[in-house]
């Protein structure tokens, strides 16, 4: 991946496959350990990281002990500074807005506030996905779309 | 650190100063007789994250990518509250 110099904000699409085996762990881990810059999360990274462990536990994918390790694994990497935390501001909720009004493009309320906040920081967004992948496009947001590769 | 008046920085020229700061030199300027600059390297964050396949390898993997499995929560938050 190129950008890595740059400052990343890695969505929580692209961030779930480092804490669990899927398709997508390898490059992530790849990019995580390859990367010279800040990889930014904000407060609603830490509601979906919960969000996406209570879905799983829902559906019964995964056990209680696996949901708590990687919860307390993902709190422990916060607690030893590998993420840079930077609050969602009111700017970006004021630009998400205006996007959204714009009606231009089936841009959901998630999309368009990480949008406006990889915007304002002037960083490259890492998705796994796709939706959003498409509107940073629209929209002209510095983006790197992760892809599963079929062999 | 080496110091350097402000009037000697054009004469050695600031893309050789830059070099060495890239190299991990670094520069104090001056002007009449007091500090007044420096010039510093950025300094890059070094490599922090482990490699995590043992940790993965403890957790029963997922079949849904989080890709899709993210997206598909977005769009339902969105439908609610949308």
């Amino acid at each position: 991946m190129k950008n890595l110099d740059k400052p990343l904000f890695f969505d929580t699409s692209a961030l779930l496959p480092y804490y669990r085996l899927e398709v997508l762990s390898f490059v992530v881990q790849t990019i995580l350990t390859a990367a010279r810059n800040d990889i930014f999360i904000n407060d609603l990274t830490d509601v979906e990281i919960a969000s996406a462990i209570a879905r799983w536990r829902r559906m019964d994918e995964m056990s209680e002990s696996d949901a708590l390790a990687i919860q307390q694994k993902f709190t422990e990497h916060k607690i030893l500074g590998y993420y840079t935390y930077q609050p969602i501001l009111f700017d970006d909720f004021k630009q998400a807005t205006d996007w959204l009004l714009q009606r231009k493009t089936a841009l959901r309320t998630c999309d368009a506030l990480h949008l406006a906040y990889t915007a304002r920081l002037g960083a490259v967004l890492v998705t796994a996905d796709k939706k959003l992948g498409q509107a940073a496009k629209e929209f002209g947001v510095d983006y790197q779309l992760l892809i599963p590769r079929t062999h | 650190m080496p110091t350097i008046h402000v009037e000697n920085v054009k004469r050695l020229e600031l893309a050789n100063l830059v070099n060495d700061v890239i190299n991990g030199q670094e520069f104090l300027i001056t002007q009449a007789g007091e500090p007044v600059a420096k010039l510093l390297p950025i300094i890059t964050k070094p490599n922090r994250f482990p490699d995590l396949s043992d940790f993965r390898a403890s957790i029963a993997p997922s079949h849904l990518s989080s890709g899709k499995m993210v997206s598909q929560m977005r769009d339902e938050e969105d439908e609610k509250f949308g």
